[in-house]
């Protein structure tokens, strides 16, 4: 097995005294495309919001590539190329979808290549038709789908993706799973998710998380069909 | 007999309309689903019926007033209940401040108010051991409780969810189902619900209104979501 | 619309008299005051309230210098350069401090009405520097104007200062509008936005916050120094709570999400209190406050953009009734 792209060793943060992760050892390989699942509050989101500069960490490390990005800033971290969609969108309300994205293409591409890029991208997540509108009059489902897109000008090597088809449609959900998996031609992906047919539809590997520590990591099949799984997180529904 | 009424209800922002006649009857007691993609407006939908968005044309009725007029605070003393997507939870307020600022609209004494959320508390056993943890602390999920427990704390007679389930893992999505059920068995809540789950609308609606455009396009029977024809025509359009 | 203005203004000396020139001329240096306020506050999300300090600190930095017999044209830049690298000290220290937004327009508040009280404290003959005295309260009088580099020893008359502030808050305001539409630009109003996306998306926040606090630096101290030039004069009064004020009231009449909105509301108020205090009314500060208040009530957004959304929905009624003829 090739030399994992991220890696967390005893990765670790407290909150008020309740430890919202507790001591995790998470590996990822390049060009995986890993879901991340687990009851509310199990430390999902702040997984990765440690994994990307927006929480310090307790204790542990992060390692991408082999470098250590523990103690980085959100913008450092931003530059060695992990992407991340937050579960409450993070966007620019008050500009147009092409300015968004425009400031995400800028980072890496002159002006004129920026231009190409974020026409390629408004196509390839179907929002051309919205290029011109400002982001905060759009959907909840819309403005994650921009969020989305921004992320991928961007160029990212890892994408994490946290509930990215919270909000959507049947039909969207679908439309979703299928960019998800074509980000993932060039880039490793991580997504936090609930909906188990749209897991089912894009990932081969589950992680499992249960207050702050990995319960599960395996197979999706395996994974759902855990008797652990359904008795902390899928309810009798599963069954 | 109808309860919560729209005709012809146009609203939207500034001078894009999203609501381009919206009518709908929704009768006491009945839980109607409201499924559509993004972008057709059921958040605006949810927004102008509690009076957040200004209608344009057209009026709506509760209990038989006309609340076309009415602030949201107004519509809320009447008993319209509202849970935003996005949860609008307060953050630096613990979880039993929030729920206490859910039941202040109702104007009980303070041990009656502590009574009352106590209750509503022991409603949603979830939240029992968060109640003093603040409420930018908590998970999504767990804030989607909570914000669903700090309305039924104003002792709404009609709820109006938008997206309920969005983001909360499977388990919980049960367990709001079957609480929504207990309360309209108990105190006949009605409830509108926009909602993307299908399961949960299958389990729940009575009735389910297609929206587009800004308008209702079609009326369903729950059973007709099972009907992968018709969901795909409908839902999956 | 824009050379039309422009041309109107050039053309204010053949039709108006001197005091009309004077007073005109006071708008335009408060204004680009104003402007420095709300580049920071409307395109960045950045609230400073200290944008005073490098107002007087480029009026006392010219004062000084050009009183020191170097020439003035020097001490301008002088005047301009020394609260620019004021305003970088500072903001280096308030915004890699990763201090709150509150905070940051409480310690540029807090910043200037130190300066203020320095100055007052400056009286006495201890207090010269070169052959200037400061004067404590009193301030410095008699600063010279600045010379004409193509006449000998002849200096900026006041249709000369007129024209000169005009062309700089121009040339301002235009500088301010590109700036907005290059990449760099572009980033401050995501900052704006989201401080957290920007920031994800890989830009440090922090260079693009000093970068657009030392341009409004460098834009206030230049109003500094044209003020000094204007008046002939700089006192303590250049640093004090009473302006710092004054400077949001004229952004918000105006409409802070614009350029040109703050330039309005500066000629609109300043024109207000002038008449104001003309008409005996004593109050004028009361009546200040009510015009506020009454201005944040009725035009949320301020003049300028209630303006245009006015006009542009005759524009639309005007259209639909051509349509439905």
């Amino acid at each position: 097995m090739s030399a994992p792209i991220l890696e967390t060793r005893q990765l670790s943060k407290t909150f008020g005294g309740v430890k919202a992760i507790d001591r995790i050892d998470f590996s990822l390989a390049p060009g995986e495309l890993r879901c991340l699942i687990g009851p509310n509050g199990a430390g999902k989101s702040t997984f990765f919001k440690m994994l990307t500069g927006q929480h310090r960490p307790d204790g542990g490390q992060v390692l991408l590539n082999g470098q250590d990005i523990t103690a980085a800033a959100a913008h450092e971290i931003g530059r060695l190329g992990i992407g991340i969609k937050n579960q409450i969108p993070d966007v620019f309300d008050g500009l147009s979808v092409a300015e968004n994205l425009t400031l995400a293409a800028r980072f890496i591409l002159p002006k004129a290549a920026a231009a190409r890029k974020v026409a390629e991208v408004l196509a390839r997540v179907q929002l051309e038709p919205m290029a011109g509108r400002l982001v905060g009059e759009l959907a909840h489902g819309q403005r994650q789908w921009v969020e989305i897109a921004m992320v991928v000008a961007r160029e990212p090597i890892l994408v994490l993706l946290d509930e990215p088809s919270a909000g959507m449609s049947v039909e969207e959900t679908a439309r979703t799973a299928e960019l998800i998996r074509e980000i993932n031609r060039e880039a490793t992906v991580v997504a936090v998710e609930h909906n188990m047919q749209f897991i089912r539809s894009i990932a081969s590997r589950v992680t499992v998380f249960h207050r702050g520590r990995i319960l599960v990591e395996e197979n999706v099949d395996k994974a759902l069909s855990d008797r652990r799984v359904r008795d902390v997180y899928l309810g009798r529904s599963a069954a | 007999m109808t309860f919560l009424s729209a005709q012809g209800l146009t609203s939207g922002y500034g001078r894009i309309r999203v609501l381009d006649g919206l009518s709908l009857e929704v009768e006491e007691g009945a839980f109607v689903g409201i499924l559509g993609h993004n972008g057709m407006g059921k958040t605006t939908a949810m927004r102008a019926l509690m009076g957040f968005l200004p209608a344009g044309k057209g009026s709506v009725h509760f209990g038989g007033r006309d609340i076309t007029r009415l602030k949201p605070f107004q519509r809320n003393r009447l008993g319209l209940g509202y849970v935003p997507q996005g949860r609008q939870i307060l953050p630096a307020l613990s979880v039993w401040e929030n729920l206490r600022a859910g039941a202040l609209a109702a104007g009980l004494s303070v041990q009656e108010e502590e009574r009352w959320v106590a209750e509503v508390v022991e409603f949603f056993p979830r939240l029992k051991p968060l109640l003093k943890r603040p409420g930018g602390a908590l998970s999504g999920g767990e804030q989607q409780l909570l914000a669903l427990a700090r309305c039924l704390c104003g002792g709404p007679r009609l709820l109006l969810l938008d997206e309920p389930t969005e983001g909360i893992q499977p388990s919980i999505v049960e367990e709001i189902a079957e609480r929504l059920l207990q309360l309209k068995a108990a105190s006949s809540l009605t409830v509108v619900a926009a909602e993307q789950n299908l399961g949960f609308i299958r389990t729940l609606a009575e009735r389910v209104l297609i929206l587009r455009r800004g308008r209702i396009l079609h009326r369903l029977e729950p059973a007709d979501l099972t009907d992968p024809a018709l969901a795909a025509e409908f839902v999956a359009m | 619309m824009a050379i039309l203005t422009t041309v109107g203004l050039m053309a204010v000396p053949s039709f108006y008299d001197f005091a009309v020139q004077y007073d005109i001329s006071k708008i335009f240096v408060l204004a680009l005051l104003a402007l420095s306020m709300s580049f920071l506050w409307g395109y960045v999300g950045i609230l400073s309230l200290g944008q005073t300090a490098m107002f007087g600190l480029g009026g006392y930095v010219y004062a000084i210098v050009a009183m020191n017999s170097v020439d003035t044209a020097t001490a301008a830049l002088i005047g301009i350069v020394c609260p620019t690298l004021f305003s970088a000290v500072l903001g280096y220290f308030l915004i890699w401090g990763r201090i709150g937004d509150i905070y940051f327009s409480v310690i540029t508040l807090a910043v200037t009405l130190i300066l203020e009280k320095a100055i007052r404290a400056t009286s006495g003959d201890r207090f010269v520097i070169g052959k200037v005295r400061l004067n404590g309260q009193n301030g410095i009088p008699g600063v010279p104007s600045l010379e004409i580099p193509w006449e000998a020893k002849a200096t900026l008359f006041i249709d000369g200062v007129y024209y000169l502030t005009a062309a700089v808050l121009i040339l301002v305001y235009v500088g301010l509008r590109l700036t907005l539409t290059t990449g760099f630009g572009q980033v401050l109003v995501g900052l704006r936005e989201n401080r957290r996306r920007v920031e994800l998306l890989g830009y440090d926040s922090r260079h693009y916050c000093l970068g657009a606090f030392v341009l409004a630096g460098a834009v206030a101290g230049l109003a500094g120094v044209l003020f000094a030039v204007w008046g002939n004069f700089v006192g303590p009064s250049l640093f004090d709570l009473d302006r710092a004020a004054q400077i949001v009231i004229w952004v918000i009449v105006g409409g802070r999400m614009t350029l040109a909105g703050p330039i309005l509301g500066t000629a609109l108020v300043v024109t207000l209190t002038t008449w104001l205090g003309t008409q005996g009314v004593g109050q004028v500060t009361l009546a200040l406050g009510a015009m506020l208040t009454l201005f944040v009530l009725l035009f949320k957004k301020g003049l300028l953009p209630t303006l245009s959304e006015l006009l542009s929905a005759v524009a639309r009624w005007a259209a639909s009734r051509r349509a439905a003829r």
